[in-house]
């Protein structure tokens, strides 16, 4: 999965955690995902989750605070993988 | 009648090293130790505290420049252990008002902290903890949002759970939602006096053990001043992780050890009395056994929280509170581990005590050794240590870091070569 495919399941994966989005809301790509109800427990979470629907693997390198900002920093990280784990 | 009834003055010396006050921090112990079995009768030990108030140990983490004593961690350790040498429910009412008084030293605006230090150093101001929501084991999240009223005044509602010595607090230190826009992880802390707040009594606090805490559910309703709230720079979550919880966890890791610990001198000292060991037990090879592991048990407790002391107070040193290691997962599994090892630890460690004195001493009720047992039990259930473990678990995956401490410290570049 590439490109699209990857940015709209990561988007359908990505609203799960957000509990302050209210259902049938555009998820901004720009909001801050804390400020959506994204904490550290839930951001784990997440992530297992990502990998495993994905088939990724993120590396700890990437688990950082700016990756994990907004859903675009994250779409950013999640596109990327997918791209390199198709080459 | 009790030397706290007469009113003996002690007083921890502002000008000495805590860690050289062994004297006045032991005859602290047996004060609080004689009042013990009293407060057992869940009566919240008002005379305790006004001990606490007048040796100066209110403010024991006020700066000294506030007319504090100054100290930090490794004096809350200190302090604790030897309190809950005393009695365990009046170490936990300290442990959570020095708690309050950390975040607020830390984080409060100039003007708060200028009203409110001097005063919890003089011993006017004992401080309640307000940071559980029902439903919630979380201290992140809170359902409850901050209402502007006219101009600058901020209108609290909140129910809590579970409060110790509400009843008996000058004061309220509580989470909010920012406000009634935002979401429940965006948490502020807003002081208010007592006399700023209705404060209704919504249940009895009837439990097995810890019962002079006198932790029941509160109804708190008021308005308080903007300037009463403490909105940390880099956001409440992350001043939990950094110094509340931390400050927290010491403070009761503290008081359980002290917990144990005076169970084990009590135990060691009745079968050291020939008199004593005749109606108790042998000293065989399965008594010293079983006291040997005791020992064991309270010095992993003393090496894992003078561990944990020791490495916050370097990476205080090198980045502040606010920096990134404090809040990094490496350091909040560990500080969660100061808690889960603390807890079951010293528990276990009674157990073992209760199982060494047998049924004369260990099971009699009333006894020192059998309120220590009910007290201690308390210990993994208060902030559930369930929850914290799988916290922990499910960072640990993610947390490659098992290596030296001192690589895990920003700056010490551990990613290197990887």
């Amino acid at each position: 999965m590439h490109g699209n495919g990857a940015r709209e399941a990561s988007l359908a994966i990505l609203r799960q955690y957000l509990p302050a989005l209210s259902d049938g809301r555009e998820l901004p790509l720009s909001t801050s995902l804390r400020s959506l109800g994204l904490n550290s427990m839930r951001a784990v979470d997440l992530l297992l989750d990502l990998e495993d629907q994905l088939g990724i693997t993120v590396p700890d390198s990437a688990l950082t605070d700016e990756n994990f900002e907004t859903a675009g920093t994250l779409l950013a990280l999640v596109v990327s993988l997918t791209d390199a784990s198709d080459v | 009648m009790s030397e706290l009834v007469t009113g003996v003055a002690l007083t921890i010396d502002r000008d000495v090293a805590l860690d050289n006050q062994r004297g006045a921090l032991e005859h602290l112990a047996s004060l609080l130790r004689a009042e013990a079995a009293a407060v057992d009768d869940e009566v919240f030990p008002v005379r305790g505290l006004a001990v606490l108030r007048s040796a100066g140990l209110m403010g024991l983490l006020v700066p000294r420049e506030n007319g504090g004593l100054g100290g930090g961690l490794s004096e809350l350790a200190l302090a604790g252990r030897m309190l809950g040498r005393g009695c365990v429910s009046t170490a936990l009412i300290w442990a959570m008002h020095c708690q309050q008084v950390a975040v607020i030293a830390t984080y409060a605006g100039p003007q708060l902290r200028e009203r409110l230090l001097p005063a919890i150093a003089a011993g006017d101001l004992y401080i309640a903890s307000v940071t559980s929501e029902a439903g919630s084991g979380q201290i992140t999240s809170v359902q409850s949002p901050l209402l502007r009223t006219k101009g600058s005044e901020l209108k609290i509602t909140r129910d809590a759970p579970v409060v110790t010595g509400g009843a008996h607090a000058d004061a309220f230190l509580i989470t909010m939602r920012r406000d009634v826009e935002t979401t429940p992880e965006d948490v502020v802390l807003v002081y208010a006096d007592r006399h700023q707040l209705d404060v209704q009594t919504k249940g009895v606090w009837r439990t097995m053990g810890v019962r002079g805490t006198q932790s029941g559910p509160l109804h708190l309703a008021g308005v308080v001043p903007d300037t009463n709230i403490i909105d940390p720079p880099r956001g409440f979550p992350r001043a939990a992780a950094s110094l509340m919880i931390p400050a927290g966890h010491v403070a009761w890791a503290s008081a359980w050890l002290g917990g144990a610990e005076g169970a084990l001198r009590e135990v060691i000292s009745a079968l050291k009395d020939p008199h004593q060991r005749r109606r108790l037990r042998k000293i065989d090879d399965l008594a010293a056994e079983r006291i040997a592991r005791i020992r064991i048990m309270i010095d992993i407790v003393d090496s894992f929280l003078r561990s944990y002391v020791s490495d916050y107070a370097t990476v205080y040193a090198r980045e502040g509170v606010d920096g990134d290691t404090l809040h990094g997962t490496a350091f909040n599994i560990r500080t969660n581990n100061l808690k889960v090892v603390a807890s079951e630890m010293a528990f276990s460690a009674v157990t073992r005590l209760v199982e060494l004195a047998g049924l004369s001493m260990g099971y009699q009720r009333g006894a020192p050794l059998e309120r220590t047992f009910r007290d201690l039990r308390s210990a993994a259930l208060m902030y559930s240590n369930d929850r914290l473990l799988v916290a922990s678990g499910k960072l640990a995956l993610f947390e490659t870091k098992v290596e030296p401490f001192i690589w895990q410290l920003n700056g010490a570049d551990a990613s290197e070569g990887r």
